[in-house]
């Protein structure tokens, strides 16, 4: 950690700071903190998989199947119908979503468990496999 | 003499996640993210397979009417949720709301923004897909 | 007369000037009703081996002193009532996660560096001269802040967080907990300075929200909130910013 001790300590009366304009502080934050980025993501992706991703088991594991069980043919025209264009962007955006709250969670699970030293590696790693995982989804609902 | 005082310097152990049931908690709660991971890319190769067609689709049916396809579905249920209970629990830690002086409470907060909204998502999810 | 009955504490002792490894050290105290942890290693002190080492003021829950673990739980020793314990032996550590200088004593001078990091002073250009008077706040703006304003430093969130144990530059709970009363603080404008050092690598974004800080804290200062809504703000911040060139997410005090 940079430990300035004495910068830190300041007389209580502020002098007038040089004139930085607000886009300069935004500049000094983006280059230091990548970090909120992949924060927000997997905050996002959080939400989304906490809200749809039980449903969406409930329907592939146990609804379908189901539904597949008296009539094959039945089944795929309910979930291709249930598939349109709106469907489809929010289905999207969970599974983007989700991939990376799943990339940042396991990357920093894997710090925690003692890989703290591979960090740079850990996060190409994460993030990609949530990148490639994302580009996948997005070619598979376009081509339906 | 002047001797420098040597400080000891515990290390934490490498299994420092079993130590205190907080922890085994903390862990499960992350690690379902391994398990919510393992699903979506499952939920990859079945939108692959719908997007060829109800032949090609028709392929994978008998994959999920298969026990083994049910219970792995049960186990990453159970996952998520464990990820949705402990995420909306969580939530109004991160995001206090006040009406005057007076902080609303955690649990209405969860009903709120997290609850509410996934018991009616979760019901148009499978009301649309029940046809 | 009838026999005083007697507990058992089992208490770590580190010599720096001759020991290469801790060692533990045994001693029967009375056991007393009204006793708590740090009663009974006064009493060791005073009638069994003075050599005891380990810090304490108070004695009643609001110097922050007396934090030490027990049996593995960072607890404040006169906060730790013997008879919850009785009649099992009670063990005694330093606080986890920190250098040991002798004994029971730890080395905080890390944690004080964390707590001047976060900048926590009002910051302001515009300071009121005498004739301009007092800065007014409403109970409502006090509330914002006042739960982060209750910590006592006695450290119990630093020996229970995770991240501290493997990572030992984080900032930790109670600094980033004491950053975020400031930023709260509707006397303040400092926000953004603030959270420069706020959003570095080792600042918020070390913790994971595993949330014992908050278990443990005597205080109810709820640490681990007042990290996640830091980065929450952080967020908001950065996206404001990138999506409002004129930099409408900066903004100081509330």
């Amino acid at each position: 950690m940079n430990g300035n001790i004495g910068l830190a300590l300041r007389p209580s009366i502020q002098s007038v700071r040089p004139g930085w304009s607000s886009s300069q502080f935004a500049v000094n934050r983006m280059s230091k903190s990548n970090e909120v980025i992949w924060w927000s993501l997997f905050s996002a992706g959080g939400v989304l998989a906490a809200l749809f991703i039980p449903a969406f088991i409930v329907v592939t594991g146990f609804l379908l199947p189901a539904v597949a069980g008296e009539d094959p043919s039945r089944a795929y025209d309910i979930i291709r119908g249930t598939l349109t264009w709106p469907v489809r962007v929010v289905v999207f955006i969970v599974i983007f979503l989700s991939f990376f709250h799943c990339g940042h969670r396991v990357r920093h699970t894997l710090m925690d468990l003692g890989l703290r030293h591979m960090e740079g590696i850990l996060m190409t790693v994460c993030y990609l496999g949530a990148s490639l995982g994302t580009i996948v989804a997005a070619v598979m609902l376009v081509k339906m | 003499m002047k001797t420098m005082s040597k400080r000891y310097h515990p290390s934490q152990p490498r299994n420092w996640f079993l130590q205190r049931p907080a922890y085994v908690k903390f862990m499960v709660r992350e690690l379902t993210a391994v398990f919510v991971g393992a699903y979506l890319i499952f939920l990859l190769v079945l939108l692959g397979k719908l997007a060829g067609g109800p032949e090609v689709f028709a392929s994978i049916l008998p994959v999920l009417k298969s026990p083994l396809s049910v219970v792995l579905h049960l186990v990453v249920l159970l996952a998520a949720l464990f990820h949705s209970f402990t995420w909306f629990n969580l939530t109004p830690k991160a995001l206090p709301f006040f009406l005057g002086e007076t902080r609303i409470a955690d649990p209405l907060v969860a009903v709120a923004l997290g609850y509410l909204p996934w018991i009616v998502i979760s019901v148009l999810i499978v009301w649309s897909v029940s046809g | 007369m009838a026999e005083e009955p007697t507990i058992t504490l089992e208490i770590f002792r580190y010599h720096p000037e001759r020991d290469t490894e801790p060692s533990t050290q045994s001693y029967e105290v009375p056991f007393r009703e009204d006793w708590v942890v740090l009663d009974a290693i006064n009493w060791i002190k005073d009638y069994v081996d003075g050599s005891l080492t380990y810090r304490w003021s108070c004695r009643m829950g609001v110097c922050g002193s007396c934090g030490m673990m027990v049996n593995g739980e960072p607890k404040l020793t006169c906060a730790a009532f013997l008879k919850d314990y009785y009649p099992d032996p009670i063990k005694v550590e330093p606080l986890a996660n920190f250098p040991v200088e002798r004994d029971l004593v730890i080395q905080m001078d890390d944690f004080m560096a964390k707590l001047q990091f976060v900048k926590p002073f009002v910051i302001r250009d515009d300071v009121n001269n005498i004739e301009q008077g007092e800065y007014r706040q409403s109970p409502a703006e006090l509330a914002r802040f006042k739960q982060y304003s209750m910590c006592i430093n006695c450290m119990l969130c630093y020996a229970a967080c995770p991240v501290m144990g493997s990572e030992p530059e984080f900032v930790g709970p109670a600094a980033l907990a004491l950053g975020h009363r400031y930023n709260k603080d509707s006397r303040d404008r400092g926000n953004a300075e603030r959270m420069e050092k706020m959003m570095e690598h080792d600042a918020v974004w070390g913790c994971t929200f595993v949330g014992e800080c908050t278990e443990v804290c005597p205080k109810n200062v709820d640490p681990a909130g007042a990290i996640q809504q830091t980065k929450a703000a952080a967020a908001q911040q950065y996206f404001l910013n990138f999506l409002t060139p004129k930099g409408a997410g900066v903004r100081g005090g509330e």
